[in-house]
Order: C-alpha cells, then structure tokens, then sequence
C-alpha cells in the first residue's frame, strides 16, 4: 500500500519541532509495510486535486501567516474537494487559525482562512503558552482503534484565541493548559477528517492512538477498510504518560515548585 | 532612612538569608531564589541597588554567544585588573542579576565594584534596561530558541526597539552586523560590528569582546594569546578528569547547538564514545521540549553503543531517538540524573561526553566536581 502526504508551506510554517509530525506517520506507516511519500507544497506551488492522501501543517508568525494566507485562497477549492471526500488533514497553531473562517491579527487587517472549519480567531495580548491536555471529544474516541489513552498531550504556544461556531465540533475538552481560547475549555477543531489544534511536541510521537487514526483513515479513503497492524509501542506509551504527569506537576499550584 | 532605603535593606536581608538556607539544603539548588525573593518584596530592587552604588552595567544579550562574550570580557578585564560583577552562573534572567548583587553586597548594600557585566536573557532585555539602566547593551543575535518564553521573534525584536526608549541617552548600542534579523534596530548611539556573513560562534564572540574593548577605550596588548590561554567557559566544553577518564560537558539549548556538537564529535571519529544526553523543561531550560524533534539525531543513527538519556522529559528524548532510527537496545533510558551519571561513568572508554540543557548542566557539573 501506498500513501502521498502533502506537507503545506514546510519552510513558511515550521515553527517547533512540526516535522516530527511527519517523521511519526512515516515511521509508523513503514513499519506496517505502508510506502509514504512525503511532498513539500511551497507557496506557489500548484496543489492538485486527488494527488494526496494526507496532508499536514504547521504553525508560523504573524508576518508569515500573511503570505500563507494569500496562498491559501489559491488551494481553497482543492482543500475543500478534498476535505469532502475525507481526506484525513492536520492543522496546527497557524494554520489550524487559517483553516478556519479567519485570523484577526494583533496588528494590520484580517486574514482570510479557507473555512474549512467552523472557527475564528482574534489575536489577544496575551500569549497562552504553556503543558496542554485535552480529553478527546467522545464522538471521535469511539472511532479511535487500541484506545490505551482518551487523552492527547502537547505544548500550546499562541496568542490568537480561537472560537468554534459550535462546540460540540471541538477535538476536545481541555484538562490542563488553555485551549483554544481560555475560556470555554475546548481545543482543536474537526469536521469530516480535517483537524485543527494548539498541541504541538511534537504531537504525533508521543500521542501514537491519533497518529495511527489518522494513517487508518488516509487508507480506509483508499483501499477500504483496514485494520492496523500493532506496533511495540512501549516507549510511545511511557513518553505520553510521562508528560501528562509532567504537566500535571507543574499545574499544581504548590507541586510546581519541587 | 526613608521608607525606600528599608525597603532596599529588607529585600536584601530576605535574599541574605534565602542564599544561607540554600547553603544549607543544596536541594533547593536554584542560585536565583535569592534574587527572585528580593524582586518580590521590591519589583524595583536592582534598580536602586544601581543608584546606590552607581553601578555602571554592560549588557549582553542574544540566542547564542552571550556566555562566552561575557566571559571573555571578564577575562580580558581581570587580567588588566579592572573590577567588576558578573552573573558568571549564567542565570539570566533579572532574580539571576539580583541574586549576584545580594552575594556581592555587605549588609549594608554596598559593592565591591562599580562595573557590572550582565549576561541577560533576551525576554528580559526590557526590564533589564529599565532596571540596570546601561551603557553599553550588546546584542549578539536572535534565532528561535525557547521560543517558549517570549513568543515570536519578530515580537522579540519589536520590543526590543521600544524598549531602547528607556536607555540612558548617552548608551551605546552594538548589534552584530551578521545577523540580519537585527538590521532594523535603530539608536542615536549604535554601532554595528562582524558584519558579512556568519562565520563561526567563537568568532563571533571575539569579535563582540574587541566591539565591546573599543566601546570601553581599553586597549589591550597581546589579547589574542591571552584568550587562547583560558579554559572554556561554565558548561561549554568544560572538562573534568574522574580516575583517569576525561568528560566533557557542554550545554545545549536548541537544535543548532546539538548540530555544532555532532559534527563535532563525527569530524573527530567520536561518534562511538559513551554519551549522556539530558533533557530537562524548567524555566531555565525552556519548558518546551519539541525542539528536539528539529535536531538532526539521525546522524547517530549509525552508533553502535548505547546513549544515556535522562531528565525530567527523558521520555520524549529516548522517543526522538526511537524515531531517529537507532536501534532500541541502544537507547538506554534513565530518567534519574544519578542513576544516568553512574552508568556513564561504568560505560568503557577514555573521552566521555555528556550534553544537557541548562539546569542539566548546573546538575551534572556539580556530579562531575564532587
């Protein structure tokens, strides 16, 4: 079997450790006898419909978030094609902002997004920064393959605050950390298989249930249904409930100082 | 006295006695609680410990070189017998700058010196600037580490600017002329040195210390066999000789600094000499660790023995490894620093190496000195 992953702006959006990200599904895709093909798609470069199986992106500054934005419009129709047909999609910090209605940044005019999810965002001063763990939203735990967590667990790093038109889209509820917003305890975003969040840590690596539900659904798309092979996934486990801990301790109000 | 002066006084005391208890429980360890204790009961402490005793400051600044500049500087200083404070630990943050004043001052406030080289972080430059009021700030340069702490860089540099408003009028700027970044910075006063391309980070360093020598208009003869002559800075490939056996211990604190120490060790056919990697997520560390998934651990991937990994986020390192490709038998987890610095020390070989992240390094420093 084989897959094509698109990765969208790698060299405008790549802030922190996303391209571990990528390296997860590769990795996890190879060791299951799964060829993936990871294309860089730069700004400018032509995106063409049903020539990818997954996609990914990362998060920029501001300034960056200009051009992604302006590129963005061009890949509209495609994205759009695609999240339709259930393209599984991942959006982080940056462009999980672009992939929504629109970013109103701190400084200078709107930035459109391509409102693939039903979200906006209003840049704030202040910076939520900081360990985030978020409960998956049940209706997507149930679809998750080998559940050993309903957690997910990232480092969130942004000063947009993101509002979903409707909660119950979220990708989960916030245990520790901000979220989207602060406010409303939900993180992320999803509609059909596109998926936007603050978490990154990289993500994938250390969260190995979404990392395999999101190659399970880039297959089922395209040869069926399938089911995954398991992988000795010792080491995934121990590093994401490891750093559940670790944000837990340093949420406490007094464990934080030992 | 009037109310400020007890407030000096008391703020100082706390910090006195916070450095005796720290003394007492090296447990505690953190060099900074003094200074973070003073700051607390008194936000503008430094400020006044700096007109009190006129305190003239330098300040450096930047991702990278800022230690060995300082370090440098202090050498170079010592040597022609001008005294001065520094904040030689490498906390710098502003509780790292209060905590040397109240370990250099009496208890009456008073210091020895009347120069003060302050390494500080580059979040910290605005209150830095507020608080030490200096004459010449230096900037090094400015790339994306520990992001974690200040956001963006273009906000980074957009503070920086504003905060240039609160300088003395007569301060002297120095921007390093290689990175381009800081380009848009302007002052009345500013002078830009290197220039060109980047080169090399010791370069770097030394051409920041003869920027900042001429800024001072201190001429100093035979400088060049001088510097040769120093060991490395604190944790900067320091070297530590334990029955026989030599371990290098360097910080590493984003992925070009991991890179540097690769091709180092590859250039030199060390690529199979024990190693201890540890990877911590304090403040002082940056509390984000995804970093690491931006290092180019894949040129280990032909080792053939074990890495040592450890630290509060050993998990997520021994996983980079994991997914770098080197064989799992080779990965050998050992979240607890002890634990780890003992099984580097049974580990076979002359030349051992031993990579962490600042508060890491102040750890392992203090293993390797006992």
């Amino acid at each position: 079997m084989k897959l094509t992953l698109v990765h969208l702006y790698p060299k405008l959006l790549n802030i922190y450790g996303d391209y571990g990200n990528i390296i997860a599904l590769k990795y996890r895709a190879e060791k299951r006898g799964i060829k993936l093909t990871v294309r860089p798609v730069e700004v400018g470069e032509p995106l063409k419909n049903g020539s990818f199986e997954l996609l990914f992106a990362g998060g920029g500054q501001d300034q960056q978030q200009v051009t992604a934005s302006r590129d963005l419009q061009k890949k509209k129709m495609v994205l759009r094609a695609a999240s339709d047909a259930g393209v599984p999609m991942l959006t982080i910090c940056g462009s999980f902002q672009l992939f929504g209605d629109f970013f109103k940044p701190f400084a200078g005019p709107k930035l459109k997004g391509v409102g693939l999810l039903p979200a906006y965002t209003v840049a704030d001063k202040v910076r939520k920064i900081g360990n985030l763990v978020i409960k998956l939203n049940p209706s997507l735990r149930s679809t998750i393959d080998n559940l050993k967590s309903d957690l997910l667990v990232g480092f969130e790093n942004h000063s947009g605050n993101t509002w979903l038109k409707d909660k119950s889209s979220a990708l989960g509820k916030v245990v520790i950390g901000h979220g989207n917003n602060g406010k409303d305890h939900t993180e992320g975003c999803r509609i059909n298989n596109v998926f936007g969040c603050y978490l990154h840590g990289s993500l994938l690596p250390k969260n190995p249930h979404f990392a395999d539900h999101l190659i399970k659904l880039a297959l089922t798309n395209k040869y069926g249904p399938v089911k995954l092979k398991p992988l000795n996934d010792r080491l995934e486990w121990q590093a994401h409930r490891q750093a559940v801990a670790r944000a837990k301790k340093l949420a406490h109000p007094l464990l934080k100082y030992i | 006295m009037s109310s400020s002066d007890i407030k000096l006084a008391l703020a100082l005391l706390a910090g006195k006695l916070a450095k005796f208890f720290c003394r007492l429980l090296p447990s505690l360890g953190g060099t900074a609680l003094p200074g973070l204790i003073a700051i607390s009961l008194d936000k503008n402490w430094v400020k006044k410990m700096v007109v009190k005793n006129r305190l003239r400051s330098i300040i450096i600044t930047g991702t990278n070189g800022k230690t060995t500049t300082a370090y440098l500087l202090g050498n170079v200083l010592k040597k022609i017998k001008v005294d001065f404070i520094r904040n030689s630990a490498g906390s710098n943050l502003m509780r790292g700058v209060a905590s040397k004043l109240i370990d250099q001052a009496d208890l009456w406030g008073r210091l020895p010196a009347d120069l003060g080289i302050w390494e500080v972080d580059e979040a910290v430059v605005p209150d830095a600037i507020k608080q030490l009021k200096p004459e010449i700030l230096l900037i090094m340069n400015l790339s994306r580490d520990q992001l974690d702490r200040y956001g963006e860089l273009d906000t980074v540099i957009d503070r920086w600017q504003e905060s240039f408003k609160n300088l003395p009028q007569k301060a002297r700027v120095i921007v390093n002329g290689a990175d381009p970044r800081l380009a848009v910075l302007s002052w009345s006063n500013l002078s830009r040195f290197g220039g060109g391309r980047f080169l090399d980070r010791r370069l770097d360093s030394f051409r920041a210390l003869q920027a900042l020598l001429k800024a001072l208009n201190l001429k100093v003869k035979k400088l060049k066999p001088l510097l040769k002559s120093l060991p490395p800075p604190f944790g900067r490939g320091e070297i530590f000789k334990i029955n026989g056996k030599s371990y290098q211990l360097n910080l590493v604190k984003n992925p070009a600094s991991f890179n540097t120490h690769w091709q180092n060790l590859l250039r030199r056919g060390r690529l199979n000499q024990p190693l201890l990697i540890q990877l911590n997520d304090k403040v002082a560390d940056g509390t984000d660790v995804s970093w690491i998934w931006d290092v180019d651990f894949e040129a280990l991937r032909n080792r053939k023995i074990p890495i040592i990994v450890s630290g509060l986020r050993a998990h997520d390192l021994a996983l980079r490894l994991k997914y770098a490709g080197l064989k799992p038998q080779l990965i050998k987890l050992n979240p607890n620093p002890d634990h780890a610095f003992n099984y580097l020390k049974r580990q076979k070989g002359a030349k051992k190496y031993l990579l962490a992240t600042y508060t890491a390094m102040r750890q392992l420093r203090r293993m390797l000195a006992n």
